[in-house]
C-alpha cells in the first residue's frame, strides 16, 4: 500500500504526498492542483463542472501495443489519484523544446482561433487529443472533438479550419520521438494499491479486483468512484466531505471487454469511449446514443459503473441498455450475481445493489437478425446536455408483421429507467401498423408521470414520448429512410 | 498615403494569440500576490425583503477572517450607476434582487471566507414581490424604487399614424416576447485590488469599462480619481457584460484591501456569476402596422416594455436604441414609438452586444415576413421594396447622407444561398417528419454610441529609440481585437511591420478617459485616435528625416520599416535609425490622438433626432430543418452579409461574423435564463445551454465594404451588427418550413412543437388579433399548416 501517488508532469515523475500537513486531498480536483502551481496557470476554471471544457487537459497512459494513450479529460472532475501512472499534459507543455509552436497552436494563431483566449488552453488541449488520435479527421470528428468547449467569441469556424489544417499535417509532432521515454518513466511507477489519507477522507485506489470487493465489504458506506465525473460535482459543487472513497479506476479487470457467440461483456469501469469501437457493428443503436452521450472529455472518463451507480432516471444510455436485455453484475466477496437491467432500478436513484456489492460488468445479448433496435435522444443541444426524454427499443416481428416481442423503455419519462409495460402489452400479438402503434403511443399518456423541469414540461416530455414510438414505427417501416436514428 | 495599404485590409495576425495558445496570457483570476486575502460576498436569500438587522459577530470572530463588512462601513457614495444611481454596492436596508450582495468577508484562505459568511446573520422583513414587467406596471404592484416602477419612457414621433392607419388597406397586429440572456463570457469575473503608497488602490481585473468603474470606487472611498487606479487584465470575453458587475466587485474588493491594508483577490464561481450579473433585457412588444395591398407600409405604433429588473443600470440607453431602431430599416411616413423600461425583482439587465436591437429586429423582421404573406410577395421582394436608400428619412427625421448598402447587403446574401428558389420550393413542399426552410433578416443600426452622451477616445503611439513602438489606448480589448486593429492602424500609419508594436492593455492612470468600450466603437473611435496619434509622431520623424537627409519633408515617406524616397522608393534609412535621429535632435518620439465623434442631436419630447452619425448595414439568412415530432431546429447553412465600412483586418472581422452569428443562433434556438417567483432557474452551463461546435453550421460571410468618411480607412463597425438579426432570420425559416410563426425566443423544443412555451402560466407572446380585413391572410397561412 502506497501512501503517495506519481505521476509525470513537465517530463519528470512528481510525486504528492497527503495527509494533515498536504495542501492537497485525495478528492483535490486536478485543476485545482494545477492551479496552486505558478508555471501552470494556463489551465482555466470556467464552470467547475464539466459544461465548459475550460480546463481541459490531456493524460497519457501505457496502451495496448506498447503506445501512449492520449485521453482529453475535464480537470475539474479528476480527483487527483486518478493521474497515478499517467502522464499529465497541459498547454504549457506543448510548445516544442526548440521554442516553436505545436502545430495546433501555430494553425490557431494562424487562422485567428482565439479570440478572448479564456477558453484556448482548453481548446489546444482538446485539439492535440485529436491531433494524437485522428490523421485527418473529417468534419464531424473534428466538431465532436471540441464539442465539450464552450466558446462564446469565435463561432468555432475559425478552429475547425485550424483543426484541419493542423491533424493534415499528420501525427508528427516530438512527443512521439519521448514515446518510449515517456512509456519506461510510466513503468517505473510501482503499480501499487494507493490507501491516501488526510484529515477528513479516507481514499482507497486498490490494484486487485479483490481487493475492491474486501474494502466494499469492510466499508459499505465507501462511495465508488470508476470515472468520477458525477461524484467530483459532489466535492467541487456541493462542497461534500467524502470521508471515504473507493476508486475503482485503477482496476484492469473492470475494463475488460470481452465477446462471445453470445454476448458481450463490459467491464464496468471501460470509459464509453474504449467502448463504442468495440460495440459498433453489433449494437448500432447503442453506438449512437454513445456518440452523444457527454462529450470527449465526459466519455474519456464515464463509464456505465458510474452510469448505474448514479441510477438517474435520465442517464442517456440506459433505456438502450434495458432495451437491448442487457443484465448487470454484482459482484461481492460472496460471489457475483445478475440482474436484468429492468428490475436494477427500484425507484429514484435507488438500486438492487448491496451496500457490498460492486456493479462489475453489464452483458449485452447479441441480438438475433431479426430483432429491430433503436434509441432516441431528445435534447435541445446536440451534444454535451442530458436528455429531456431518451428513449431505447427493440423489436420482433412475426412473418405476419405482428408483435412478437416488443421492449420500450424510456428516460425523463418517471422517477427511473422505465419499460412501458401497459404498452408493450397492448403491441403483443397485435399487428404493427399506424393505427395500431397510434392506439399505443396514446396509452404512453397514462403510464407515464413525467415531472416539469428546467430541460422540458412534462406536457412536452408526453407528446415527445409519443412521437418518439411513431418515429420507431416510421423508421420499421422503410418511411423517412433519411431520418437519423438518433433524433438529436 | 500615396502607395497602397500593406497592412490595413491584410489578415495580420493577432498581436495577443501568442499568450492565448500558450497558456502564459493572464487572465484576472492568475494574478494573485504575497499576503492577499479572499474577498466573498454574502449575498440576499430573499428577492425583495427589508433588512433587520446583520449581525457580523460570529464571522468576524472566526479564525482567519481579517474583515467583515456592510454597507455601514463604505466610507463614501453606498450607490452607483451611469444614469441613475440607485444600485447599492451592498444593500442599505433592503435587498431587491437574489444577486444583491449584503455583507463582504476577507480571510486568509478562500475556505474561511466561506464558512465566515455562512456565519454572518441576516433577518429579513420580506416583502411583495413583482417579477413580471407587465404586473410591474399595475398601479398596485409593489414599488421597487420610489413610487413609479417606470423609470423610462422614450418615445420616437413621425407624421400622423392615425392618417397612416386610415390610409392601410389592412392592419397587422402582433405581440412578441424574448427572454433574459446571459452574457456567457467564459471567464468568470475576478479582481485582485491592492493599496498603494500614496493612499490609493490599484485593481487589475477583468473589468470591461475602467472608467466608469473607476468613478464609483473613486466615490465610494472618497478618494480622488487618480488614487485609483484600474488596469485591465486579459480579458475572457464580456460581450457588454464586464462593467456594472465588476464595478460592484471592484469598490467591494477596494473597500476590503483599504479596509485591510492588504491586497485582496475576488473571484465569482460561475454560479455567482449567473446569479449576480446582469442580463439582456426581455422584451414585450406589440407591433402594429398599417399596409397596403401593393406591400407598402402606413403607419406604425409600436410598444415596448423591457423588464429592467432591480437596477437601472444601462436600461435608459439600451431602450433609447431600441426606439430609434424599432421601425427597422423601412420606409413610413406615420410612426409612433414607446419604449418602456420597468423595475422588477430580477436581475436587473443592462448592456449586452447588440444593445436593445435583437429584441426589436426579432419582431420588426417578423412583421416584415407576416406583411409579405399578406400581400402575397416573398420576404426578399418585400424587404426590397421597403428598404431604406440614399437620402431616406427615418422614423426619428434623420436624413441617410451616406452609402446606404441595405439593398446590396440584401441582395448578395440572397444570391449566395439561392434564397428565392429555396423560399418557394420549402413553402411548396409535401409534408414529412422534417421539413426544410430558409429565413432572411435584415436591419440597419446607428454606430457608436450617438446621442447617448459625449463620444470622443483617446491613443498614445510612442516610438522608443531602438524603433520599437508601445501603443496604448483607452478603448480595451475584450477579445474582439481591438488591440490587433489599432497596432495595424498604427503600423499602417508609421510604415512599419507589426513585430514592432507592443500594446499595453488598459490602464486608467495611463491613458484618457475615452468612454466605455461599447456600441461597436472599438474600431471607429480608439482606431481613429490611434490614428491620430501616429499621423502625430510620423510628423515628427519626418522632420527628423528632413533635417538629416536635407531633402524635404513631402518627397519622404515610412514604408516597410524604412525612411524612403517616396518617389523612387530608394531606401535613405532604417525607422530604427530613424528614430535613433529623431531622439539625437530633441524631437518628441511620442504622440496623443484624440478623436471626437460628429455631431449627433437628440429632442426627448418632440421624440426625433439626428440620432447617429452614420449607421451600418446587415443581412442575415438561415437555411433550417424542423423535425416536426420533436420540435428541434437544426440550422443547416447560414449566410452572414455585413457592410463593415473597411475591414482593418480581414480575420478578425469574420471572427466577428462567426461569432455574432453563434451568439445570435443561441439567442433564437437555445439561449433562456430563466426567472419564476424573482428566482432564477439556471446558474450553470448544463442547464444555460450554448451553442456548442456541433450546433453552428458552416457560416458563409459576406464582407461588404463601403468606406464611410467618419472612420478610420473608411472602417465602421462590426462587433454588435453580426449577432442582431440572427434569430429573426431562423424564425422565418421556421414559418417557411412549417408555416406556424414562433413570437417568443427561443424557439425551443416546446415552442416550435407545441407553439407555446408550457412552464409559464401567462400566455406570453401571441397573435394578439387580426383585423377584419386582415382574415384573409390568415386563411392562406392556416391553409398551409
Amino acid at each position: 500500500m502506497a501512501s503517495t501517488i506519481s505521476f509525470l508532469l513537465d517530463g519528470r515523475t512528481t510525486t504528492v504526498e497527503f495527509g494533515h500537513s498536504s495542501i492537497y486531498s485525495p478528492t483535490t480536483t486536478v485543476l485545482n492542483y494545477l492551479r496552486s502551481l505558478p508555471e501552470h496557470k494556463g489551465v482555466k476554471e470556467g464552470c467547475g463542472q464539466g459544461d465548459c471544457g475550460a480546463c481541459t487537459v490531456v493524460l497519457a497512459e501505457a496502451g495496448p501495443a506498447g503506445r501512449l494513450l492520449y485521453r482529453s479529460v475535464d480537470s475539474c472532475l479528476v480527483f487527483l489519484p486518478m493521474l497515478h501512472r499517467k502522464q499529465l499534459i497541459t498547454v504549457e507543455n506543448l510548445r516544442h523544446p526548440n521554442g516553436d509552436l505545436h502545430p495546433v497552436q501555430r494553425a490557431l494563431v494562424d487562422l485567428h482561433g482565439s479570440q478572448c483566449g479564456f477558453c484556448t488552453p482548453g481548446i489546444v488541449m482538446s485539439l492535440f487529443a485529436l491531433y494524437k488520435n485522428h490523421p485527418r479527421p473529417d468534419r464531424t470528428t473534428i466538431e465532436d472533438a471540441f464539442a465539450g468547449n464552450l466558446c462564446r467569441c469565435t463561432g468555432y469556424q475559425p478552429i475547425i479550419a485550424a483543426a484541419q489544417r493542423a491533424c493534415a499535417e499528420g501525427n508528427a509532432d516530438q512527443f512521439n520521438k519521448g514515446e518510449e521515454a515517456t512509456l519506461a518513466l510510466l513503468n517505473s511507477i510501482p503499480r501499487d494499491s494507493l490507501r491516501l489519507e488526510s484529515a477528513e477522507t479516507m481514499y482507497y485506489r486498490p490494484a486487485a479486483l479483490s481487493e475492491a470487493l474486501a474494502l466494499k465489504a469492510n466499508h459499505p458506506a465507501g462511495i465508488v468512484v470508476t470515472g468520477g465525473t458525477d461524484i467530483a460535482l459532489r466535492v467541487t459543487k456541493n462542497h461534500d466531505v467524502l470521508p471515504e472513497v473507493i476508486d475503482l479506476s485503477a482496476l484492469d479487470e473492470m475494463k475488460l471487454i470481452a465477446e462471445d457467440a453470445f454476448s458481450i461483456s463490459i467491464g464496468a469501469g471501460a470509459p464509453l469511449n474504449d467502448v463504442m469501437p468495440r460495440i459498433h457493428d453489433v449494437f448500432p443503436s447503442l453506438h449512437r446514443m454513445l456518440s452523444v452521450f457527454g462529450s470527449q472529455q465526459i466519455r474519456n472518463m464515464a463509464t456505465f459503473g458510474g452510469n448505474l451507480g448514479t441510477a438517474s432516471p435520465i442517464g442517456d444510455a440506459l433505456p438502450v441498455l434495458v432495451a437491448l436485455g442487457t443484465t448487470v453484475e454484482l459482484s461481492s466477496i460472496t460471489g457475483s450475481r445478475r440482474v436484468p437491467m429492468q428490475h436494477y432500478f427500484t425507484g429514484y436513484r435507488t438500486t438492487v445493489r448491496r451496500p457490498d456489492e460492486i456493479v462489475t460488468a453489464v452483458i449485452l445479448p447479441k441480438p438475433a437478425s431479426n430483432l429491430i433496435t433503436r434509441s432516441y435522444k431528445i435534447s435541445k443541444r446536440r451534444e454535451l446536455d442530458i436528455s429531456t426524454v431518451s428513449g431505447g427499443f427493440s423489436l420482433r416481428l412475426n412473418e405476419r408483421r405482428e408483435v412478437e416481442s416488443i421492449v420500450l423503455a424510456f428516460g425523463g419519462m418517471a422517477d427511473r429507467v422505465k419499460r412501458a409495460e401497459t404498452v408493450e402489452n397492448f403491441l403483443a400479438g397485435r399487428k404493427w401498423n399506424r393505427e395500431t402503434v397510434d392506439e399505443a403511443s396514446s396509452l404512453i399518456e397514462r403510464e407515464c408521470n413525467p415531472i416539469s423541469d428546467a430541460r422540458a414540461s412534462a406536457e412536452m416530455r408526453r407528446i415527445a414520448a409519443r412521437n418518439l414510438l411513431l418515429k420507431f414505427w416510421c423508421e420499421t417501416e422503410g418511411l423517412e429512410a433519411d431520418v437519423e436514428s438518433v433524433v438529436q | 498615403m500615396p502607395h497602397p495599404h500593406t497592412i490595413i485590409g491584410k489578415p495580420a495576425r493577432r498581436v495577443d494569440a501568442l499568450g492565448k495558445v500558450t497558456g502564459t496570457a493572464k487572465f484576472a483570476e492568475d494574478y494573485s500576490v504575497a499576503h492577499q486575502l479572499f474577498g466573498k460576498v454574502l449575498r440576499a436569500t430573499q428577492p425583495h425583503a427589508r433588512i433587520l438587522r446583520i449581525d457580523t459577530l460570529k464571522a468576524a470572530q472566526l479564525d482567519g477572517v481579517e474583515a467583515v463588512l456592510t454597507a455601514d462601513d463604505i466610507p463614501g457614495e453606498k450607490a452607483f450607476g451611469i444614469v441613475i444611481k440607485n444600485q447599492a454596492i451592498l444593500a442599505l436596508d433592503r435587498v431587491r434582487y437574489l444577486g444583491d450582495g449584503v455583507a463582504l468577508v476577507a480571510a486568509r484562505t478562500k475556505e474561511i471566507a466561506e464558512r465566515a459568511s455562512a456565519l454572518i446573520e441576516v433577518e429579513y422583513d420580506p416583502l411583495s414581490v413583482v417579477s413580471d414587467p407587465e404586473e410591474a406596471l399595475k398601479p398596485d404592484a409593489p414599488k421597487i424604487h420610489g413610487d413609479d416602477n417606470t423609470f423610462v419612457h422614450h418615445k420616437v414621433r413621425k407624421g400622423d399614424i392615425t392618417k397612416g392607419f386610415a390610409e392601410a388597406d389592412f392592419i397587422i397586429e402582433r405581440r412578441f416576447k424574448t427572454q433574459f440572456v446571459e452574457h456567457s463570457y467564459i471567464e468568470p469575473e475576478a479582481v485582485l485590488a491592492e493599496p498603494l503608497e500614496h493612499g490609493g488602490v490599484r485593481i487589475t481585473g477583468s473589468v470591461q469599462n475602467l472608467f466608469s468603474s473607476r468613478r464609483s470606487v473613486a466615490a465610494a472611498l472618497t478618494l480622488d480619481l487618480n488614487k485609483v487606479q484600474i488596469i485591465q487584465s486579459t480579458l475572457g470575453g464580456s460581450f457588454g457584460g464586464k462593467d456594472e458587475v465588476m464595478t460592484s466587485m471592484c469598490c467591494r474588493a477596494a473597500l476590503l484591501a483599504m479596509r485591510t491594508g492588504k491586497p485582496v483577490k475576488m473571484v465569482n464561481t460561475r454560479e455567482e456569476s449567473f446569479l449576480e450579473s446582469y442580463k439582456r433585457h426581455p422584451y414585450v412588444m406589440e407591433y402594429r402596422w398599417g399596409g397596403k395591398n401593393d406591400g407598402s407600409i402606413t403607419a406604425m405604433e409600436i410598444r415596448c416594455i423591457a423588464d429592467g429588473g432591480a437596477y437601472a443600470s444601462m436600461s435608459p440607453f439600451v431602450t433609447w436604441r431600441s426606439a430609434v431602431q424599432a421601425t427597422g430599416p423601412y420606409y413610413c411616413e406615420n410612426v409612433k414609438t414607446d419604449v418602456y423600461a420597468v423595475y422588477t425583482n430580477n436581475n436587473y439587465t443592462g448592456a449586452m452586444r447588440g444593445f436593445g436591437s435583437p429584441q426589436v429586429n426579432f419582431a420588426i423582421e417578423s412583421m416584415m415576413d407576416e406583411l409579405a404573406e399578406r400581400v402575397g410577395k416573398d420576404p426578399l421582394e418585400i424587404r426590397l421594396q421597403n428598404g431604406f436608400e440614399r437620402g431616406a428619412l427615418t422614423a426619428t427625421g434623420q436624413r441617410l447622407n451616406h452609402t446606404v448598402s441595405l439593398k446590396e447587403v440584401l441582395t448578395r446574401a440572397a444570391h449566395e444561398i439561392g434564397f428565392q428558389e429555396k423560399w418557394s420550393r420549402y413553402r411548396n413542399a409535401p409534408d414529412g417528419a422534417k421539413k426544410r426552410g430558409i429565413g432572411i433578416a435584415c436591419s440597419y443600426r446607428g454606430v457608436s454610441l450617438g446621442a447617448e452622451g459625449a463620444d470622443a477616445a483617446g491613443a498614445i503611439v510612442s516610438v522608443q529609440t531602438d524603433g520599437s513602438v508601445i501603443v496604448s489606448a483607452g478603448i480595451t480589448d475584450m477579445g474582439q481585437g481591438a488591440q490587433t486593429q489599432m497596432s495595424q492602424i498604427a503600423a499602417e500609419v508609421l510604415g512599419i511591420s507589426m513585430d514592432r508594436v507592443q500594446f499595453l492593455n488598459t490602464n486608467t492612470s495611463g491613458v484618457p478617459d475615452s468612454g466605455p468600450t461599447v456600441a461597436s466603437r472599438g474600431t471607429i473611435m480608439g482606431g481613429s485616435a490611434a490614428k491620430n496619434a501616429a499621423e502625430t509622431v510620423r510628423v515628427s520623424l519626418i522632420a527628423a528625416a528632413s533635417e538629416m537627409t536635407g531633402l524635404p519633408a513631402d518627397t519622404l515617406d515610412l514604408r516597410e520599416d524604412y525612411l524612403v524616397d517616396a518617389s523612387t522608393g530608394e531606401r535613405l534609412s532604417t525607422f530604427s535609425e530613424l528614430a535613433a535621429e529623431c531622439f539625437r535632435q530633441g524631437k518628441p518620439l511620442y504622440g496623443f490622438g484624440w478623436h471626437k465623434s460628429p455631431k449627433t442631436s437628440w429632442h426627448d419630447e418632440e421624440g426625433r433626432g439626428e440620432a447617429y452619425f452614420t449607421f451600418v448595414y446587415g443581412a442575415n439568412i438561415a437555411e433550417v430543418e424542423v423535425d416536426t415530432e420533436t420540435g428541434k431546429v437544426d440550422v443547416i447553412d447560414f449566410v452572414s452579409a455585413h457592410d463593415v465600412g473597411k475591414a482593418i483586418n480581414r480575420n478578425t472581422v469574420l471572427g466577428q461574423f462567426y461569432g455574432g452569428a453563434a451568439m445570435g443562433l443561441g439567442y433564437g434556438l437555445l439561449e433562456e435564463f430563466e426567472i419564476e417567483d424573482a428566482r432564477p432557474k439556471q446558474l450553470n452551463f448544463d442547464e444555460y445551454l450554448l451553442p456548442t461546435s456541433m450546433d453552428v453550421p458552416r457560416i458563409h460571410p459576406i464582407i461588404v465594404e463601403n468606406e464611410d468618411a467618419a472612420g478610420p480607412y473608411g472602417a465602421k463597425s462590426v462587433g454588435e451588427p453580426t449577432n442582431e438579426i440572427a434569430a429573426p432570420a431562423v424564425v422565418n425559416a421556421i414559418f417557411n418550413a412549417t408555416g406556424k410563426r414562433v413570437f417568443e425566443l427561443p424557439a425551443n423544443l416546446e415552442r416550435v412543437l407545441l407553439g407555446h412555451a408550457l412552464r409559464r402560466t401567462s400566455d406570453r407572446g401571441a397573435v394578439l388579433k387580426d383585423s377584419a380585413n386582415d382574415a384573409e391572410s390568415c386563411k392562406t397561412r392556416r391553409s398551409r399548416e
